[in-house]
C-alpha cells in the first residue's frame, strides 16, 4: 500500500474518530434538560394536575428527549411517578421505560429521559400515584429523523469492512511470491 | 500508568536487541490476548443481543446488550491503539525492531495486527450511532442484513482477526528466541481469536437461509447464498488456521472455539435476558416457551457441518505434507472437503437444507452448490494468503519492501 494511501487512511481514521465522540457529546447532551422547554403541556392524570416540560419539539428520533413533570400548586401529598415512551401507530417500535430522578427545584416533580428509537408519532405516558389513588396520562410526541439517505449509500458505507477485508487480502497477496507446495 | 510507560521505554532505549524483541513479543502477546478479550465479549453481547431483538425487540440504544457490545469493541479498539503507539516509541528508540513492525503513514510503526484490530474496531464504533439513525428511519424489526449490522459485525469479526496476526506474530518471535512454551501459548490465542472470527462471521450467515439469501434470476429459478457465504467462511478460516498454525489439528481447535461458543450463548444469554427483562419492567413479546432457557443463537444459527470440515482439513494437509501435493491439488481437495459446510444444519433444525433445496427447487439447488464452490475455492484461496501472510508476518513485508 502506497504511502499516500495510508495517510489517507490515517486521515479517515481521524475524522470517523472524531464523528464517533462528537456523536458521544450529542447522546449525552440529549440528555440534559436545556434551560427552557421547547414545548409546556398541561394535563390532568387522573384526579393530579401536571405540567409536561419537554425540551425538544419534535424530538429526534435516536435521541433521548428528555423532559420534566412537576405537580401543579396545591395537589396534595406526595407523589410516584413513572413514564414511558409508547409507539403511536404505525411506527414499528417497542414501548420503552424512561428513566426518572426525583426533581431538584419543586416537590413532586421528576426530570427524566425518555427514548424514542423511531422516527414518528409516539405518547409519553405518565403513570401517578398518589394519596387520591393512581392516574395516567398519555402526552403526545412527534419524532423526527434526519434526512434519509438511500438504500444503496447505506450498503455502500455498510460494507467498508468487506472493503478492508478485500484490500488486506490484495496486499498481501501483492507482497508474497511463495512457491512452496506445502508448508513443511 | 507514566512510571511504567517511562520504564518500558527504558527497556526500548538500553537493553540489547535480544532484550527488545523480547519486550516486543510479550507485549503483542499480553495486550493481543486483551483485544482478543474484547471481542469475546462482543461476540456474547451480540448473541445476547439477538436475543433481546427476537423476543423483547430493541428499545433503547444503550440497552445492556449493546453497551456489553460497545464495551468489548472500546476495549480492543483502545489496546490496539495503546500498541501501536507503545511499538512506534519503541521502535523510534531501537530501530532494529522496525525489521519486526509494518510501517503505516511514514509516522508509525508496530504489527499489522494491531492496526488491523484498531481500525476494525473503530468501524465498529461508527456503525453504531449510523444504526441507531438507519433503525431511526426504518424502525426497530430490520433484519441482520441490514448495512450498518454488516458494518458492526464485519468490523467486530475483523478485530480477532487483527489479534490473530499479533498473536501469531507472538508466537513467531517467541519461537526465534526459543521459548518454546510461550509460542504454544500464542498460537492457542491465535486458534481462540480465528474461532472468534469465525463466531461473528457466522452471525452474517443467519439471514442467508431465508427469503433474503434466495435470489431470483428469472425464469423461475433460484439460487441461495448461503452455500457461497459459508464455503467462503468456513474455507477460508480453517485454511487460515492451517497455514498460520503449526499444530497437527489446528482447524479442528478453531471449530472446537467456535462449538465452545454456542455453549457458552446457551449457559450466559438465557439467564441473563430473563434478569434484564425484569430489571427492565419489561416482558417478552409472545410466549416463547423453552427459548426462555435457550440460546436461539445456538439453535438455529450455530451450524453443525464444520464439525465434518475441520478434521478433514487436518487430515489432508497433513497426507500433502507427506506426499508433497502440489498447492493446485490442495486447494482443489480443501475445496471439496468446504464443500459439506455448504449444507446449512442446525441444532434445531438439522435438516434445514433440505427446506432450502425443495425452495429454491433442483436446478436452483444445483446451482446454489455451485456458487459454494465458488465459495470454497475462493474461501481457500483467500484462508491460503491470509494464514501465509499471518506465519511470515513483519518479515515478509521486509523482505518485500526491500525487493
Amino acid at each position: 500500500m502506497s504511502v499516500t494511501l495510508q495517510k489517507v487512511l490515517l486521515g479517515v481514521g481521524v475524522v470517523a474518530l472524531l464523528f464517533l465522540v462528537a456523536e458521544i457529546a450529542l447522546s449525552v447532551a440529549a440528555t440534559i434538560p436545556s434551560s427552557t422547554p421547547a414545548k409546556v403541556v398541561h394535563v390532568h392524570a387522573g384526579p393530579y394536575p401536571l405540567t409536561v416540560n419537554l425540551y425538544k419539539d419534535p424530538a429526534n428520533a435516536g435521541f433521548a428527549l428528555s423532559f420534566s413533570i412537576v405537580a401543579q400548586a396545591g395537589t396534595r401529598g406526595p407523589l410516584h411517578f413513572d413514564a414511558s415512551s409508547i409507539p403511536g401507530p404505525g411506527v414499528d417500535a417497542t414501548t420503552i421505560h424512561s428513566s426518572i430522578v426525583p426533581g431538584a427545584n419543586a416537590s413532586n416533580s421528576v426530570q427524566g429521559a425518555a427514548e424514542i428509537t423511531v422516527q414518528g408519532p409516539w405518547f409519553l405516558h405518565i403513570t401517578v400515584t398518589g394519596p387520591a389513588g393512581q392516574g395516567a396520562v398519555d402526552v403526545p410526541i412527534t419524532a423526527v429523523a434526519p434526512p434519509a439517505i438511500p438504500q444503496w449509500t447505506g450498503w455502500l458505507i455498510g460494507c467498508i469492512p468487506l472493503y478492508g477485508l478485500l484490500a488486506l487480502l490484495l496486499a498481501q497477496r501483492g507482497k508474497k511470491k511463495s512457491s512452496a507446495p506445502v508448508p513443511a | 500508568m507514566a512510571k511504567a510507560l517511562g520504564r518500558i521505554e527504558t527497556i526500548g532505549s538500553t537493553l540489547s536487541p535480544a532484550y527488545s524483541l523480547r519486550a516486543l513479543w510479550i507485549l503483542r502477546l499480553v495486550l493481543g490476548n486483551l483485544i482478543l478479550l474484547g471481542s469475546i465479549i462482543t461476540t456474547l453481547g451480540v448473541s445476547w443481543d439477538i436475543q433481546w431483538h427476537s423476543f423483547v425487540g430493541r428499545d433503547r440504544t444503550l440497552i445492556p446488550p449493546h453497551e456489553m457490545m460497545l464495551g468489548g469493541i472500546l476495549l480492543s479498539g483502545c489496546v490496539a491503539l495503546v500498541v501501536v503507539c507503545l511499538e512506534t516509541a519503541w521502535t523510534r528508540r531501537n530501530p532494529l525492531l522496525a525489521n519486526d513492525s509494518t510501517s503505516f503513514a511514514n509516522f508509525f510503526h508496530s504489527g499489522l495486527g494491531a492496526y488491523i484490530a484498531g481500525f476494525a474496531a473503530l468501524d465498529a464504533a461508527i456503525a453504531f450511532p449510523l444504526d441507531a439513525y438507519w433503525h431511526a428511519l426504518y424502525g426497530i424489526d430490520v433484519s441482520i442484513w441490514a448495512p450498518f449490522h454488516v458494518m458492526i459485525l464485519g468490523g467486530a469479526a475483523l478485530v480477532p482477526l487483527g489479534a490473530t496476526y499479533m498473536l501469531v506474530s507472538a508466537a513467531r518471535l517467541a519461537t526465534r528466541s526459543g521459548d518454546h512454551k510461550t509460542a504454544h501459548l500464542g498460537y492457542l490465542s491465535a486458534i481462540i481469536a480465528l474461532g472468534t472470527t469465525m463466531a461473528v462471521f457466522t452471525y452474517l450467515l443467519a439471514d442467508s437461509v431465508d427469503r433474503q439469501g434466495t435470489i431470483g434470476l428469472g425464469g423461475g429459478t433460484f439460487v441461495n447464498v448461503f452455500p457461497f457465504l459459508a464455503g467462503l467462511l468456513v474455507a477460508g478460516l480453517f485454511v487460515a488456521a492451517k497455514y498460520a498454525i503449526p499444530w497437527r489439528w489446528a482447524a479442528t481447535s478453531v471449530l472446537l472455539v467456535y462449538l465452545a461458543f454456542g455453549v457458552l450463548f446457551m449457559i450466559f444469554v438465557p439467564p441473563a435476558t430473563n434478569y434484564l427483562l425484569v430489571l427492565e419492567h419489561l416482558s417478552y413479546r409472545r410466549h416463547i416457551g423453552v427459548f426462555a432457557y435457550l440460546s436461539i443463537v445456538t439453535l438455529q444459527a450455530w451450524w453443525l457441518t464444520p464439525i465434518i470440515v475441520a478434521p478433514l482439513i487436518d487430515l489432508f494437509f497433513r497426507r500433502a505434507q507427506h506426499k508433497a501435493w502440489p498447492i493446485t491439488k490442495l486447494t482443489t481437495i480443501f475445496a471439496l472437503i468446504s464443500l459439506i459446510a455448504c449444507l446449512p444444519a442446525a441444532p434445531l433444525d438439522p435438516i434445514v437444507f433440505l427446506g432450502l433445496a425443495v425452495n429454491v427447487g433442483v436446478i436452483g439447488g444445483v446451482l446454489s452448490l455451485l456458487l459454494g464452490l465458488v465459495g470454497t475455492l475462493a474461501g481457500t484461496w483467500f484462508g491460503r494468503h491470509l494464514g501465509e501472510s499471518m506465519q511470515q508476518g513483519e518479515s515478509m513485508q521486509r523482505i518485500e519492501g526491500a525487493a
